[in-house]
């Protein structure tokens, strides 16, 4: 994921911010939402994401459909 | 003085060492003196499970092991229950640190946890330790050389003590640019919900929006503060639904913003990167000081809040591994492990200075990883830039 030009407003001032520090809560964003989509307040699986690698699939729309198959 | 009564102390034969509490001092590090024995402080002391050592790695593989669709995570209580402390254990503790004059300000058996307050010169009367105080380029610190020294009576029971050390951890940098106030584009960079379109994050399944409803997001923070004030404005700009932002205090630190260029920034970066893709999660920020126990302490307390129950942790918070600080390591890697049998996924930033895992002010030569990113229980975020508005993938350099 990307780690620069993210939009932020700090102290009244704008501007691109980024680092590492920016993909952490931007996947565990992603991961509220595929939480969500299970329905349940409950996290993904890290070895079942590390197992399902999504680079195969074209984009997470695909990947997340085959993730979900039998849920 | 201080130093030749630590020194009576730690010869003391009715104390034995904690196994793994072997600690080093940053290098380059500058003797600045004794510490002030009348200092108010708190020390974290971790105690053993109910359970028998290796039980609740067991369970967690067996969770594992389960298909996905038939996947039972453990409640809240059953952890608790099964793998949480002994009250006897704490009991016990109690007891000693009234003789010591301590208070006990904390004490949760699913964190396995009690910190204990009071002046500092009780708690190292209490837990023998070689600490002093040290100047250093990244500011002076009270710094803990070799091992701690417990009560024979706690050996096996207590399994780490954290707080006498008060060197901070880093965070990842961030860089902000910029001097208006005109909203996302341009040199202001893209709204996380616009890279969140790019990556094609899912917004749809079988019908229900996915924005994060029902959802709870756990940030912790070691420093900082959010204003709501600049939230509203952000998220009004980027035409995203204010999320409900929560404060939660750790060791009696809080929500505290201050001024530019500090910890607020990183807070500031967190929540609305967050906020922007699940505004409809409840977002929890859990601070605590960037010192001694308040890492262990902030990460504890998110894994075992079974009110708000954050389904995942965002930690953008780090530093170069201490290979010999083994009851840290352990401590976090169980608790992760916590988190692992509660179905609780742990994001955390892998730091922005590759095999260094420091600038170069503060780099000592050697390569280093960077703890808690490193741990096998955690997702390490690395990053990438995207460079176009296709979905693209590009190794920085």
């Amino acid at each position: 994921m990307s780690a620069t030009n993210y939009f932020t407003r700090v102290h009244g001032t704008e501007g691109a911010s980024g680092g590492t520090s920016a993909v952490a809560p931007l996947m565990a964003s992603l991961v509220a939402l595929l939480n969500q989509a299970k329905q349940k307040n409950k996290s993904v699986s890290l070895p079942e994401s590390r197992e399902r690698s999504c680079e195969r699939y074209n984009g997470w729309n695909e990947c997340h459909q085959e993730h979900y198959k039998g849920l | 003085m201080a130093s030749n009564k630590g020194q009576r102390r730690l010869a003391d034969s009715s104390y034995v060492a904690l196994p793994g509490s072997q600690r080093e001092l940053l290098p380059n590090s500058r003797p600045a003196g004794s510490v002030d024995p009348d200092e108010l402080t708190s020390v974290t002391v971790r105690v053993r499970p109910q359970a028998d050592s290796g039980a609740l790695e067991k369970q967690m593989q067996t969770i594992y092991k389960q298909p996905l669709a038939e996947r039972q995570y453990l409640t809240h209580e059953k952890l608790r229950e099964q793998y949480g402390a002994r009250s006897e254990d704490f009991d016990a503790i109690e007891k000693f640190a009234v003789q010591h004059n301590l208070v006990v300000s904390h004490r949760s058996a699913a964190e396995r946890s009690i910190v204990l307050t009071g002046k500092l010169g009780d708690l190292l009367n209490a837990f023998h330790a070689d600490v002093h105080m040290f100047h250093h380029s990244s500011g002076t610190y009270r710094g803990r050389r070799g091992e701690i020294f417990i009560p024979r009576q706690f050996a096996g029971v207590i399994t780490g003590i954290f707080g006498f050390d008060t060197r901070p951890k880093h965070k990842s940098p961030h860089h902000t640019r910029g001097v208006g106030s005109k909203g996302p584009g341009g040199t202001n960079g893209l709204a996380a919900s616009e890279f969140a379109k790019r990556y094609n994050f899912p917004t749809a399944h079988n019908g229900l929006k996915l924005d994060g409803s029902g959802q709870c997001i756990g940030i912790i923070e070691l420093g900082g503060g959010f204003n709501h004030s600049d939230l509203e404005i952000f998220f009004q700009e980027i035409a995203v639904d204010l999320p409900n932002v929560t404060a939660i205090s750790v060791d009696h630190a809080g929500n505290n913003p201050t001024r530019r260029g500090s910890a607020d920034g990183e807070v500031m970066l967190d929540v609305e990167v967050a906020g922007a893709v699940a505004p409809k999660a409840n977002i929890a920020v859990y601070f605590a000081p960037n010192k001694g126990n308040g890492f262990l302490d902030a990460i504890n307390a998110a894994v075992h809040d079974s009110d708000r129950k954050p389904g995942v942790i965002s930690i953008s918070w780090g530093g170069p591994e201490d290979p010999a600080e083994e009851q840290a390591i352990q401590a976090f890697h169980e608790v992760f492990m916590e988190a692992a049998t509660l179905g609780i996924t742990i994001c955390v930033a892998s730091g922005d200075h590759g095999t260094a895992d420091l600038d170069g002010f503060h780099w000592d030569g050697k390569i280093h990883v960077d703890h808690p990113a490193v741990d096998d229980l955690v997702l390490a975020c690395g990053g990438t830039h995207l460079a176009s508005k296709a979905v693209a993938y590009q190794i920085l350099p």
